[in-house]
């Protein structure tokens, strides 16, 4: 095994905060809705924890979006363009976690540097940092104030069709959370993964031949 | 169903009318346009013994506009004797006195409703500013209590202070003040409803009706095809807004003092809240009166009404039960798939160390 710097310190510190954000924008989401079932704080302190962490969540989705944009760390949201490729690639990620998972076999992909993600885990982050993430926030935003924000609120049809958005984008998220931490506990050892992403190190098997990793300063080789 | 639909469809096309397109006001009896020869002139005034003056102005068009014009001067000024006039049968100190004394006109036809003002924090005020019908109403340019925001203006006129006191804790304060009716939170007791009223976005006003609807209750599908009526031109710039409202006339004066407001926002903002199970379609017919239309609260919940009330959302109140069956569905896919995958490995690693 080799440890692979994998998680840079800011991509560390805004997956932690986004995490914990997320889970508080969830619950407040759910007691926001739900007023006639949940009672564990009132509405109005509901709203307002949702309204404070959402910008929270903003601000620290521009530490996110800073580092990849000023790093050549960015190479991990890099799309597959050759179709050929990602079609395989896809493939055989979906081959392992659907079959080769239970018979023992190894994970195809090599986490690297550059190359964190699996084709699937690629294609599923830029969808969601690219698009879902920051439809999310927008509309977030707006109902925050659809009076101040009016103009955008019309463009989408109105603030019904805005809370519609943010609440199916809601129920996204909601699902993708507890898929997500069971993909975390998919590595090596079921606590792989989270100690990764809080060390920054990754427990990687020796990169094939066929997918160097790049070269980075953070790269280091241990027993 | 379809017959109705298209019926109610075909009846509403002209409803988008804007009330700023509304008729001339109608003509003024001879004897109350004698009176406005003199009474419409501007400047008219006269001063009471204590010192303060008093308009006698009275805008014709104001007063030919008013829902009291048909009913023309002598309904409210009995007590004026032509013969005698100018100068009074009865002689007043003050304006405020003149005003008070006033008041009782008003109560012979509005009995209940002064009642229940007497019992509100402003009938209970013995101080001269205190308001009094005229000084919410008017005197002479009474226009329907229900059409337009006249009334929350004439509270923000004397509470200036409104919108600053609400935003240090009411989200999204100034939307409540343009959808909430200052009673709905601030006359304890109050019963609730939900006022589905057309909606102009381009005109940024509300469209006035012309026909009656026989069918009641009023279901989702019954409003999509009025609303699909309205925007037969396919501009689709007419939806449907949510008011909230006093449910009687009486109720909305029955105002006390802040500290009894409503504070809570669960009462409204949850499914089920009394306000969202009173829904009334409510439309301004051609007279300029409001006309209100039984409808089943579920409209409010339903799928439909992302688009036909993409104006109005209220959390809580207005969810979609769509939504929620989604919601349900997608976590427990979310927890049911990695538990299924969990035990599938569980039991392969098993079968393989045998």
């Amino acid at each position: 095994m080799t440890q692979v710097y994998i998680h840079p310190l800011p991509v560390r510190i805004w997956h932690w905060i986004n995490a914990l954000g997320f889970v508080v924008l969830i619950l407040t989401g759910l007691h926001i809705r739900y007023a006639d079932i949940l009672h564990v704080t009132s509405f109005a302190t509901a709203v307002s924890v949702h309204n404070w962490v959402g910008f929270a969540l903003i601000a620290n989705y521009f530490v996110w979006l800073s580092f990849y944009l000023f790093t050549d760390k960015i190479t991990v949201y890099h799309p597959e363009l050759d179709p050929a490729k990602y079609f395989r690639d896809s493939l055989r990620q979906a081959m392992y976690y659907g079959y080769g998972i239970f018979r023992g076999s190894p994970n195809p992909h090599h986490a690297s540097a550059y190359r964190k993600f699996n084709a699937l885990q690629s294609t599923m982050y830029q969808v969601i940092m690219i698009v879902l993430v920051p439809v999310q926030f927008y509309t977030g935003l707006l109902l925050w104030d659809p009076v101040a924000f009016g103009g955008s609120v019309g463009l989408f049809g109105g603030v019904r069709v805005v809370a519609t958005v943010h609440v199916m984008l809601f129920i996204f998220f909601s699902a993708f959370i507890f898929g997500h931490v069971y993909l975390a506990s998919l590595g090596h050892t079921p606590g792989a993964h989270f100690k990764a992403m809080l060390t920054g190190y990754e427990e990687v098997e020796e990169a094939t031949p066929a997918n160097p990793p790049r070269p980075a300063s953070g790269f280091r080789a241990s027993s | 169903m379809k017959r109705f639909t298209a019926a109610a469809a075909s009846v509403l096309l002209s409803l988008a009318l804007p009330l700023a397109r509304a008729a001339e006001p109608p003509a003024l009896s001879e004897s109350d346009q004698q009176c406005l020869a003199c009474h419409g002139q501007e400047g008219l005034a006269k001063t009471f013994a204590k010192g303060d003056p008093l308009s006698l102005h009275v805008d014709p068009e104001a007063f030919a506009r008013s829902v009291h014009a048909p009913l023309g001067c002598p309904a409210c000024h009995a007590d004026v004797d032509l013969k005698k006039h100018p100068g009074s049968s009865k002689t007043f100190e003050s304006a405020r006195a003149l005003a008070v004394a006033g008041v009782q006109t008003c109560r012979n036809c509005h009995g209940s409703i002064f009642d229940a003002y007497q019992r509100s924090v402003h009938g209970r005020d013995p101080s001269d500013g205190a308001p009094i019908c005229a000084g919410c109403h008017s005197a002479h340019g009474v226009t329907r209590a229900a059409v337009g925001m006249h009334l929350r203006d004439a509270c923000v006129s004397c509470h200036t202070d409104t919108l600053a006191r609400h935003q240090k804790w009411l989200p999204n304060t100034q939307r409540h003040l343009d959808s909430v009716a200052c009673a709905a939170c601030h006359a304890p007791g109050v019963e609730r409803r939900v006022e589905l009223r057309l909606y102009d976005a381009a005109a940024k006003n509300e469209p006035a009706g012309k026909e009656a609807i026989a069918k009641k209750p009023l279901d989702a599908k019954d409003l999509a095809a009025i609303l699909r009526g309205i925007n037969a031109d396919g501009s689709g710039r007419v939806s449907l807004v949510g008011r909230l409202e006093a449910a009687t006339p009486e109720q909305s004066h029955t105002l006390a003092l802040k500290e009894n407001a409503l504070a809570d926002c669960a009462v409204c903002h949850r499914k089920g809240a009394e306000a969202f199970r009173n829904v009334t379609l409510s439309l301004i017919g051609p007279d300029g009166k409001r006309v209100r239309y039984e409808t089943a609260p579920e409209v409010v919940n339903g799928i439909s009404s992302v688009d036909s009330m993409r104006a109005f959302y209220a959390p809580g109140g207005t969810r979609v039960q769509a939504l929620d069956i989604l919601l349900a569905l997608a976590v427990g896919g979310g927890i049911l798939a990695p538990l299924g995958h969990l035990v599938m490995r569980s039991l392969m690693r098993r079968k393989d160390r045998q």
